[in-house]
């Protein structure tokens, strides 16, 4: 007779992730009693900030709640105030901020495929280990992040926590000349970014189907970037001002993020998300090379975001080079608007997924009250509803570090941003 | 790319500040000004993740300025030679990739800079930073020595640069307090 083994594992800090944070499992009779993923980052406060601020501080304060995905945070909120104002920047921002995105993305993307998610896949400790095996890889997604930072930098001013952004558009417009450098270092990656949508997917990826809804934003016309309506695998499509009507935050004792439910159940933001609904919306080379893979989207294999990933790096260059054919400088790179008393709602995908804003406003455009609802904490649920799966699948009968690993591949899977939803891994597991 | 670059590592907020006000004073003191033109280039880099790469490509030399946590007393000033550096040095790193990952990845990919010194500061727990002033005194003579060495492996001689005259002066330092020597783990308690 096999005597049941009684489990209890704890990743005390979970490393190559945004933040810091901690996994606690207990197994009893071969069960999983407790799974609890503890965000326990302080709380930042960043809401409570804003309040008093006047409208024009906010898209430089709201750029410091992350490091890789400071532009999310801007759009977001300047389309909240935006929306307040009555406020249309017209083509041209609407454009360059999103080629500004694009950037985002890239730099993000590359981030996590290359130095975070692909040595859990190949069997790697970490990126330097990784990269002394596949120097080419590595080199190529440095490269590849390298340009997305560029394009941050050019509208941003410098590509952590840019400062270029405004409300009514951008503080200063790139010159011509610097636009068709940039064009053509943009043009010369695509052989790189196709390359890597085949790298992704030829990665040794666990079988992992799931159900989940997918939840992202929808365009009429575009891959979602910076507007759509919030849609959902379930059948949802609500303007973005409807949120709060369906989603719901709540606290748990072991975290400092909220989490969010649709109709009280977990959901799923971010790439897959994003490309499980949306993938009429890519350009058709990405479709193309998404085919060649061979992996049918939309995807239930949760580790099919990486291969996600690649195909938005892939869009993002695209974008960015169709969006800055023909640029010409602008007369004014930004639109004046006249402050009054409102509530807006931004929502824009970050590269981990939808970024709700809402901000209330005094008629002299100080803020009332803000509401920022970051990716990571709608996925927080998710991610624990994946891992009960996911490490049942594996067999609560292997060891330890077994377990250890695969749940911190799950985890790190959702590149999960800590520091801005904290409001993140050490693994304990008990087993008795 | 200058032959010597210095990188000040952090942010501009409290707390996360202790490399960039170094190499702050550095620039504010003139230093590169004490190198033939072109030498010595100071940078601020906010955590910069593997961005430290490309961040000192082409250089010769590069000295990294960043805040510490190795249970040293607070206050002390620890150079490392990269290859001296594993995880007990105890860099800090707010997100997933800090320096010591990019380090680490540079040296797999045999892309770092034939040198690479990082001047760590103490930080232990302290609500305030270590005494800047202490801090600078301590720093001064040590990376003038780390710049010479540098220059004299690649047989340049010295040609000061507009407004200088003469060799930095390592025992006459321009920023405050006593010179330290060379090497030294300096600690100052706060």
């Amino acid at each position: 007779m096999i005597q049941p083994r009684e489990i209890r594992l704890c990743v005390p800090v979970l490393a190559r992730v945004e933040g810091e944070g901690a996994l606690d499992l207990e197994v009893h009779g071969g069960r999983i009693q407790t799974l609890r993923l503890r965000i326990f980052e302080p709380p930042r406060l960043f809401e409570k900030f804003l309040e008093g601020r006047e409208y024009q501080e906010v898209p430089d304060m709201v750029a410091r709640i992350c490091g890789i995905c400071p532009v999310a945070y801007q759009m977001s909120a300047v389309h909240a105030i935006e929306g307040v104002f009555g406020l249309d920047p017209g083509p041209w921002v609407r454009a360059m901020r999103r080629v500004f995105y694009c950037g985002e993305w890239i730099q993000s993307h590359a981030l996590h495929i290359h130095l975070l998610a692909a040595p859990d896949f190949l069997g790697y400790g970490s990126a330097p280990e990784m990269a002394a095996a596949h120097p080419e890889a590595v080199r190529r997604g440095l490269a590849l992040q390298e340009i997305g930072n560029a394009i941050m930098r050019l509208f941003g001013g410098r590509s952590v926590h840019p400062v270029g952004a405004r409300i009514g558009g951008f503080h200063h417009a790139p010159a011509a000349a610097d636009v068709v450098t940039l064009r053509e270092r943009l043009r010369a990656a695509l052989p790189q970014a196709e390359a890597l949508v085949a790298w992704t997917a030829a990665l040794p990826l666990p079988e992992n189907g799931q159900d989940f809804v997918s939840v992202a934003l929808r365009h009429p016309d575009e891959y979602p970037m910076n507007e759509g309506h919030i849609a959902a695998s379930n059948g949802l499509d609500i303007p973005i001002a409807e949120y709060e009507a369906r989603f719901a935050e709540h606290q748990e004792p072991h975290s400092t993020a909220l989490y969010a439910t649709l109709d009280g159940q977990p959901y799923l933001v971010g790439p897959l998300a994003r490309l499980n609904l949306n993938q009429d919306r890519l350009h058709p080379s990405v479709r193309e090379a998404l085919a060649r893979t061979g992996i049918p989207f939309p995807s239930r294999n949760m580790f099919h975001s990486i291969v996600a990933r690649a195909a938005e790096i892939h869009y993002a260059l695209l974008e960015a080079i169709r969006l800055l054919e023909g640029y010409r400088e602008p007369p004014s790179p930004a639109v004046e608007g006249t402050p009054r008393a409102g509530t807006g709602f931004g929502c824009t995908e970050a590269p981990r997924g939808l970024l709700w804003h809402r901000y209330d406003l005094d008629g002299d455009g100080l803020v009332r009250h803000a509401r920022i609802i970051p990716p990571t904490s709608q996925n927080q649920a998710r991610i624990e509803e994946d891992l009960h799966r996911s490490l049942e699948a594996l067999g609560l009968d292997k060891d330890d570090e077994a377990l250890r690993q695969r749940a911190e591949m799950v985890i790190r899977n959702y590149d999960p941003c800590i520091s801005c939803a904290t409001h993140f891994l050490t693994v304990r597991v008990g087993r008795r | 790319m200058s032959p010597v670059c210095i990188l000040g590592i952090g942010s501009p907020f409290a707390g996360d500040d202790l490399g960039w006000l170094l190499a702050k004073a550095l620039e504010r003191a003139g230093l590169p000004r004490y190198f033939p033109a072109g030498m010595v280039h100071i940078t601020l880099c906010d955590r910069p993740g593997s961005l430290l790469l490309p961040a000192m490509r082409g250089a010769r030399l590069a000295i990294l300025l960043d805040a510490m946590r190795s249970g040293a007393p607070p206050g002390t000033l620890r150079r490392m030679d990269m290859l001296e550096l594993d995880d007990s040095a105890g860099l800090l790193s707010s997100h997933g990739f800090g320096v010591a990952e990019a380090l680490a990845l540079g040296r797999a990919l045999e892309e770092l800079p034939p040198r690479v010194l990082i001047y760590g500061i103490e930080t232990g727990q302290a609500p305030s930073p270590p005494p800047l002033s202490d801090l600078e005194a301590l720093l001064w003579p040590a990376i003038i020595d780390d710049i010479r060495i540098c220059m004299d492996e690649l047989r340049i001689s010295y040609v000061p640069s507009a407004g200088t005259t003469s060799f930095p002066p390592v025992n006459a330092n321009p920023i405050a307090g006593e010179p330290c020597g060379k090497g030294l783990v300096c600690s100052h308690a706060l």
